[in-house]
């Protein structure tokens, strides 16, 4: 009786970890062709506007090495500010590809770094779907790792942000998250070191990755702050978060961007807070056992409120003071979700800081964010420490998803977990068959009772479901009352809407987020061909051969990035908006009328100007349309030169036709915007200078530009460069009235009669046979 | 000669006459001096920071001559058969501004902020050929107010903050608007606490209701609905309870995918309510005992989880133009 | 006050004698650490804090090696056995002499 399943079992564990294997092995694959859209239906091209300063950035430590790259002084942005890279990039990923690329290298393979950026992101998502598994499994059971390994691999949610090509932090970031939080769960489980250690230093890798890191020095300490008023504390949880944060704190103190900010910012305070609290609930503790009770406890209250109202006290004393910054503006507008608008206009004027839609939920997640409450339902059902952790995930990423858009990735691996969990529970019930038929069945139900036999006094806090496995093993004549044919048409239904889930994930992927942006393309209603328009990248390349290499382009800062990676020029403004008041200057010179504008111009040693425009194609993105949020960051800046009034008609409306107000009409982005578009006819039918995005015939069509000359238009008048003439190119140098050497002097017109010009004093008058008069 | 002169003498009163009488209708007319018409704006502005001026005062301060000082004049209609909503709020945010202005360090005799009443002036609305209400409008010292001196509530609202960008532009006044501190928000957060804090101590013997799983589970399965349904959206942008379409229909569901209304939430709230109900009706009946409840639970939870689990696929199809795919119905 | 002296007399009593010789050595180890930790904290109040780092980096080793003293106590003691099933004391050590690997790396790094 004891060998026969013995024996079984170690062959059915074969079989189950084969399953997992391969289970994960296919989730990695689907992971990564899944998010390959892009470079199939175009090419290998690095996307959008940040990835290319990441790959710049890459390719520049690849080629000058890393000590280099860790004291780079960028003068090629932000000119003439400069900008320091070294000190204000995360470098986790230019880190991650460089090794990749010195690895490859080293052993003879060479790849480009552009194709090692381009496909980092989809091999990266193979590894977070290995780390959820890992995860999901200490939570819950290996059956809903599985599960959600594979939904993460899939879901819209993570993909938007790590399709081949999309070469930002967040790829490499949420690996680091769950990953972090698998070996934090793993060491409050087990109270080891060794496992803390690995979570500090997994937590070190995700603070050289994202910005983001700060969720999880603010979650974990939320986590042990329930467990201690949860009444859970153990010396296992004392001796897994103290080494955690210490060496936490002390790692993340590495990175130059960082800083001194973990002792100085209120964001990670928390942390601190709950180091100290922990370990003056363990002093107590220490005592408690060694006191009696009544002395214990008079010691107890009054050393528990006099430690936490000192640390307190100490904590908002200090903020205060303004030793501890308060909370930064970005962190601040998720809690206070009116200041943002009021205060900061560049955060508010970015799409992804908009509050989320349900659609956006159920778009991005499909069954997923359905079912996700059921799990949390589950988790805190059979409370445990683990659990607890999860359901305070869940909780805050659900509040900071509905908050901003783009939280909603860090919304998507405990989505998916928990969802994940319902769907493991769900399946359980129904795929658990007669138990004559027992062995032969699914490996998830063999699995967990192997789980389940280790650690006994552990077992009330274990699922439920592994242990009715128990159960079933020893009442088989207990008929559970469903009957069989029930079970299957629920698992029919349940298996069409997992399948569901699958196409609709590949249909939102293919659809929505795997366009370049870089490259547009529009298919043909005609005939069903495809149109790439390749502008943007013509209007670069052009740049890069036809200027000099020191070259100043002004543009908006949307294109700042794509312009350094892709010409190599130097760009005033760009993504990284960290100078508000240069790029108010840049916006006042967008504003304001083509005299004003050249003055700016010339003081900032602009060479060229960059416009995108979309009016030939009925593009929507253009600098027309964002020109509103020029002027009002120009104004906040310079509210006497400025007046957003002054670009609107009487009525309030924003026209560029012949009712637009004419400040609107003889600033500087219109002119460039529309330079020779009056005579531009689209269509033989429509009058020329039609605007397509706009919908309107321009107002002011036949003007001339004095002070720039246009450079080049793309084919589809997408991109127009001008240069800006210099001031010796004039007809006449523009002198002040204080500079010339012949100052002017007091001018007196010779033209009344007496001194006309030509005209002879006191002519005699001649007529023929007389005598001249006087 | 008699007749002459007693013409011209008849001539001679009546010109005198009508000298008097002009220079007496004159003298109403001028009424007040400078000096004298500034006094009396400062003296009423010391008792209210906002001047309520009717058609007479109005047109004695406003548009007569002779001015040196601007004015900011809110033209309203307060009385509730006007039926005007927005009117009051209007008024709370002028008057807010108008005190920043009256106590700020640049209070001046070049600035003052009045009002006028639908029903004290309505002669002013004829006059200044006026038929909506609110509207703000900034008289210049010297000429006739221009188009651009009314403020364009449609565009930048009618907070104090634009009030005040209004100022400056027209006036080159910069007022700094100072809220009175809202003690609302933490008096409320007090008394929370405090009857928190009461209601533990009371059934502080009796605490086994904290610990019920049950309510824990519930009140954060709630909250998940709660923002899954877009209700942040709701909070942040404010949209509509309902809208009505073109040809007169109510719409419950807001047409595109980037905005929602009220009535969509709360809807959308209960289909994942009703699908989360479903699949743990499932779940629950494979673990309990007793055979029939089992079946029905069984039965009723698949029911309940594909038929709502279609209706939020074809609500989700209704919004998103090309969606291809649906479950059990369109 | 009389009944605090009086606790804190029997606690010591307590300690002295129940508690086994390897706690007492990796307490006199605590006692010592805390001590240089101190003097640290002081000095930089005194003298200043440039060059912060080195302080930071000086102060948060003395913590970081206080902490795993007292894990490695905690895990070393054999009331608590149960609590940290799976871990030997050896194990213990084991992970405490890893960690102090990687801290002294990192710490030797940030000095300066």
């Amino acid at each position: 009786m004891n060998r026969g399943p013995k024996i079984l079992s170690n062959k059915v564990a074969g079989y189950s970890s084969l399953i997992t294997f391969a289970i994960l092995l296919i989730a990695w694959i689907a992971g990564f062709s899944s998010r390959l859209f892009a470079v199939i239906r175009f090419e290998s091209i690095i996307h959008e506007f940040d990835p290319w300063f990441n790959y710049r950035a890459t390719a520049y430590m690849v080629q000058h090495g890393w000590y280099k790259f860790l004291n780079w002084f960028d003068e090629r942005a932000w000119y003439p500010l400069g900008r320091i890279v070294g000190g204000t990039v995360y470098p986790g990923l230019m880190i991650t590809s460089g090794g990749i690329h010195y690895l490859l290298h080293f052993l003879n393979i060479p790849v480009h770094i552009r194709d090692i950026c381009v496909f980092l992101a989809p091999v990266f998502s193979g590894l977070t779907a290995i780390s959820t598994y890992l995860l999901t499994k200490e939570l819950w059971s290996p059956g809903a790792g599985l599960f959600a390994a594979s939904f993460i691999a899939i879901v819209p949610g993570y993909i938007s942000r790590s399709v081949a090509g999309s070469y930002d932090n967040e790829g490499i970031a949420i690996f680091a998250l769950q990953f972090t939080y698998f070996l934090w769960v793993r060491s409050v489980k087990t109270g080891s070191v060794f496992w803390s250690a690995g979570a500090a230093i997994s937590y070190f890798y995700m603070v050289s990755a994202w910005g983001g890191y700060v969720f999880i020095i603010n979650l974990i300490p939320l986590h042990v702050f329930v467990l201690l008023i949860m009444g859970r504390y153990s010396p296992r949880l004392l001796t897994s978060y103290s080494t955690f944060y210490i060496l936490g704190l002390l790692f993340s103190m590495q990175i130059p961007f960082v800083g001194f900010q973990p002792i100085r910012t209120s964001e990670h305070m928390a942390a601190l807070g709950v180091f100290v609290l922990l370990m003056a609930v363990a002093t107590l503790r220490h005592l408690q056992t060694v006191l009696s009770r009544h002395e214990f406890r008079k010691l107890f209250v009054v050393g528990g409120l006099v430690a936490a109202a000192f640390v307190f006290v100490a904590v908002v004393a200090l903020t205060m003071m303004g030793v501890i910054a308060p909370w930064s503006g970005r962190f601040y507008s998720l809690w206070d979700t009116g200041y943002a608008k009021i205060h900061i206009p560049i955060i508010a004027s970015v799409s992804e800081h908009q509050p989320t839609t349900w659609f956006s939920f159920f778009f991005d997640l499909h069954i997923l964010v359905c079912a996700f409450p059921v799990g949390v339902w589950y988790c805190i059902k059979q409370i445990n420490d683990e659990r607890v952790f999860v359901v305070l995930y869940a909780i805050s990423a659900v509040y900071f998803a509905g908050v901003m858009v783009r939280l909603m990735l860090t919304l998507t691996p405990v989505v998916c977990m928990l969802a994940g969990v319902a769907f493991s529970g769900l399946l359980d019930v129904f795929l658990q068959e007669d138990t004559s038929k027992k062995f032969g069945n699914s490996a998830y139900s063999v699995t967990e009772t192997d789980e389940n036999e280790d650690p006994t006094e552990k077992k009330t806090l274990y699922d439920k479901a592994g242990k009715l496995k128990h159960r079933t093993k020893h009442e088989n004549n207990h008929e559970n009352g469903i009957s069989s044919n029930l079970k299957s048409v629920v698992i029919l239904a349940i298996l069409m809407i997992l399948m569901m889930f699958a196409v609709h994930c590949t249909w939102v992927t293919s659809n929505a987020y795997s366009s370049p942006s870089i490259v547009l393309a529009f298919h043909n209603s005609q005939d069903g061909s495809r149109n790439i328009l390749d502008d943007f990248r013509e209007a670069y390349y052009w740049l890069s051969q036809n200027t000099a290499d020191d070259a100043r382009i002004m543009s908006w800062w949307d294109y700042g990035y794509q312009i350094a990676g892709m010409a190599n020029r130097t760009t005033l403004v760009d993504n990284n908006t960290w100078n508000n008041s240069h790029i108010a200057l840049v916006g006042k010179a967008m504003s304001s009328s083509e005299e004003k504008s050249y003055e700016i111009m010339t003081s900032l040693d602009v060479d060229y100007v960059l416009v995108i425009f979309g009016g030939v194609i009925g593009y929507s993105g253009d600098d027309i349309n964002k020109f509103l949020w020029m002027v009002r960051i120009a104004e906040g800046e310079h509210p006497k030169d400025i007046k957003e009034s002054d670009f609107f008609t009487d009525r309030g409306e924003f026209r560029v036709d012949a009712e637009g107000s004419p400040s609107l009409l003889n600033c500087l982005m219109y002119k460039l915007s529309y330079y020779r578009f009056g005579e531009l006819k689209l269509d033989y039918r429509g009058p020329s200078g039609y605007d397509r995005t706009r919908n309107a015939v321009i107002g002011n069509k036949d003007f001339d530009l004095t002070y720039l000359e246009e450079a080049y238009t793309t084919e589809h008048w997408l991109v127009r460069i001008y240069r800006v003439k210099k001031p010796y190119e004039f007809n006449r140098p523009a002198l002040k009235a204080n500079e010339r050497l012949i100052p002017p002097s007091n001018f007196i017109s010779r033209k009344n009669s007496k001194r006309r010009k030509g005209y002879i004093r006191n002519r005699p008058s001649v007529i023929k046979g007389k005598r001249t008069l006087k | 000669m008699k007749l002459l002169r007693n013409t011209f003498l008849y001539a001679l009163l009546v010109l005198a006459g009508c000298m008097i009488f002009a220079t007496a209708q004159s003298k109403q007319k001028s009424g007040l001096s400078l000096p004298e018409k500034v006094q009396n704006l400062v003296e009423m502005n010391m008792k209210k920071p906002v001047l309520r001026l009717n058609g007479q005062k109005f047109r004695e301060y406003v548009k007569n001559a002779p001015r040196n000082y601007s004015m900011i004049v809110m033209l309203t209609a307060m009385a509730p058969q006007r039926q005007c909503q927005i009117c009051r709020h209007a008024l709370e945010e002028f008057t807010i501004a108008a005190n920043s202005y009256r106590f700020s360090p640049i209070y001046s005799n070049k600035l003052f902020f009045a009002m006028v009443d639908f029903d004290d002036g309505s002669d002013v609305f004829q006059l200044l050929r006026l038929n909506t209400a609110p509207v703000f409008m900034h008289f210049p010292a010297k000429g006739k107010p221009k188009a651009a001196d009314t403020m364009d509530i449609h565009r930048v609202g009618f907070a104090a903050d634009a009030i005040s960008k209004f100022v400056a532009e027209r006036t080159d006044i910069q007022i700094r608007i100072f809220r009175p501190p809202n003690y609302s928000g933490t008096v409320a957060m007090i008394t929370l606490v405090a009857l928190v804090g009461s209601f533990l101590y009371i059934r502080r013997n009796n605490l086994e209701f904290l610990y019920n799983k049950n309510l824990w589970g519930a009140i954060a399965v709630f909250f998940c609905f709660a923002m899954i349904s877009g209700q942040m959206w709701n909070h942040i942008r404010g949209p509509p309870l309902v809208h009505k379409t073109q040809n007169g229909g109510v719409a419950y569901i807001h047409g595109s995918s980037q905005g929602q209304l009220v009535v969509e939430t709360y809807i959308i709230m209960f289909l994942n309510a009703m699908i989360v109900l479903g699949m743990i009706l499932l779940i629950e009946s494979g673990t309990l005992k007793g055979h029939n409840k089992n079946r029905i639970m069984a039965m009723a939870g698949l029911v309940l989880l594909t038929v709502f689990f279609s209706f939020l696929l074809s609500v989700f199809r209704s919004k998103a133009q090309g969606y291809p795919y649906s479950f059990l119905f369109k | 006050m009389v009944e605090t002296t009086a606790v804190v007399q029997k606690f010591y009593n307590d300690y002295v004698q129940h508690t086994p010789k390897k706690l007492k050595l990796v307490d006199i180890y605590l006692g010592y650490i805390l001590l240089t930790g101190i003097i640290q904290f002081v000095y930089c109040c005194l003298v200043g804090t440039f060059p912060f780092n080195s302080f930071l980096s000086g102060f948060i080793s003395t913590v970081s090696c206080f902490v795993l003293g007292v894990c490695l106590r905690l895990q070393a003691n054999p009331q608590n056995k149960t609590v940290f099933a799976g871990i030997s004391p050896e194990r213990g050590f084991a992970d405490f002499i890893f960690a102090h690997v990687i801290l002294h790396l990192v710490v030797m790094n940030f000095i300066g």
